[in-house]
């Protein structure tokens, strides 16, 4: 019983950060919002869980988790990657910058 | 000195082993050899700080893309500067080709002329890396629209009206690619001129290996829009 209140306390937790903190991809903060609600509702009853996945046109709650864990992951690993070459591009330009002026310190001296 | 309006950019990783020998060579044709050093962790700076180069440094490594893009950055501030050439620090070019694609840019009307090996020279070129490159030139030609004999030789001559012009944005060593797609968008007039290659075990180690190809297609598939 305890565990399952430690897990509705991390579920709740899991939402209102996603609610307060700014994310660079609105869908990440989506599915960090979506994740938490149905993990609370899990814990509250499957069944809940079970309505949603009949009403969102999945055959059980099982395949709606899946489903939406693969999601998950994919959206992940795009958001990453799509961070990573921004960031890469980034140190890039500075990289090149600092090597001209390095040499018009060099050329001024 | 004939080409005091022309500059050679060498972009150097990691070559502390044949650089010496390769700047040596080409200051006896040329005044105006510039390095980018491409955060090297060998002592390729140590090397080469007593010749009378230009020395550009990158802290990390960037890749060759970014180290050529400095160099562009670079001479396209001088005032006097005419065009510049590409050449790689492994050794696999030849001194008489850059002179001669040196005296080309001087007179032709073009604005960048592409180096090739497989016009005179596609024998001296070992089976796989030959095969890579005709893949690569075949993929280039259906993203770009430009056919190229061979779309990546790192000895390219340059005019500073072309730089200006170009857009380059790839890091690696498909910026090559990615100059081809900025030639047919920007209509640059170009040519290609024969050179010759020269491998060596060492240039061999070097050069363009399967993966790097297979990194070529990957981004080639990004330009292609």
């Amino acid at each position: 019983m305890i565990i399952k209140y430690v897990f509705l306390a991390i579920f709740i937790s899991l939402f209102f950060y996603g609610l307060v903190r700014p994310f660079a991809s609105i869908f990440a903060k989506l599915f960090l919002l979506v994740g938490s609600m149905l993990g609370f509702l899990s814990l509250l009853g499957a069944k809940y869980v079970t309505e949603i996945a009949l009403l969102v046109g999945v055959e059980n709650a099982t395949l709606l988790y899946l489903y939406f864990g693969l999601v998950t992951i994919f959206l992940f690993i795009i958001i990453t990657i799509n961070r990573f070459d921004e960031v890469n591009g980034r140190i890039t330009k500075l990289t090149r910058k600092i090597a001209l002026l390095e040499k018009k310190l060099d050329n001024n001296k | 000195m004939q080409f005091s309006n022309i500059y050679i950019l060498v972009p150097a990783f990691n070559e502390a082993k044949v650089i010496r020998q390769i700047l040596s060579d080409l200051l006896t044709e040329f005044s105006n050899v510039i390095v980018v050093n491409d955060g090297s962790s060998d002592n390729t700076i140590e090397e080469i700080e007593d010749l009378e180069i230009i020395l550009l440094n990158h802290e990390i490594n960037l890749g060759v893309g970014a180290a050529v893009q400095t160099g562009f950055d670079y001479v396209e501030k001088i005032p006097s500067s005419h065009a510049v050439i590409t050449f790689d620090a492994d050794g696999q070019h030849s001194i008489d080709d850059a002179v001669s694609i040196a005296k080309a840019i001087q007179t032709c009307d073009e604005e960048i002329i592409f180096g090739s090996r497989f016009i005179e020279h596609e024998k001296n070129i070992p089976f796989i890396k030959r095969s890579i490159l005709k893949v690569i030139a075949f993929f280039t030609q259906k993203v770009t629209g430009i056919k190229l004999t061979d779309a990546h030789n790192g000895l390219k001559a340059y005019k500073v009206t072309a730089i200006k012009k170009l857009k380059l944005q790839f890091s690696g060593y498909s910026y090559e690619s990615e100059l081809i797609t900025e030639v047919a968008k920007k209509n640059i007039s170009y040519k290609e001129l024969s050179t010759n290659v020269k491998y060596t075990e060492y240039s061999v180690k070097k050069g363009q290996k399967l993966s790097n190809g297979l990194l070529i297609i990957e981004d080639l598939l990004k330009l292609w829009k």
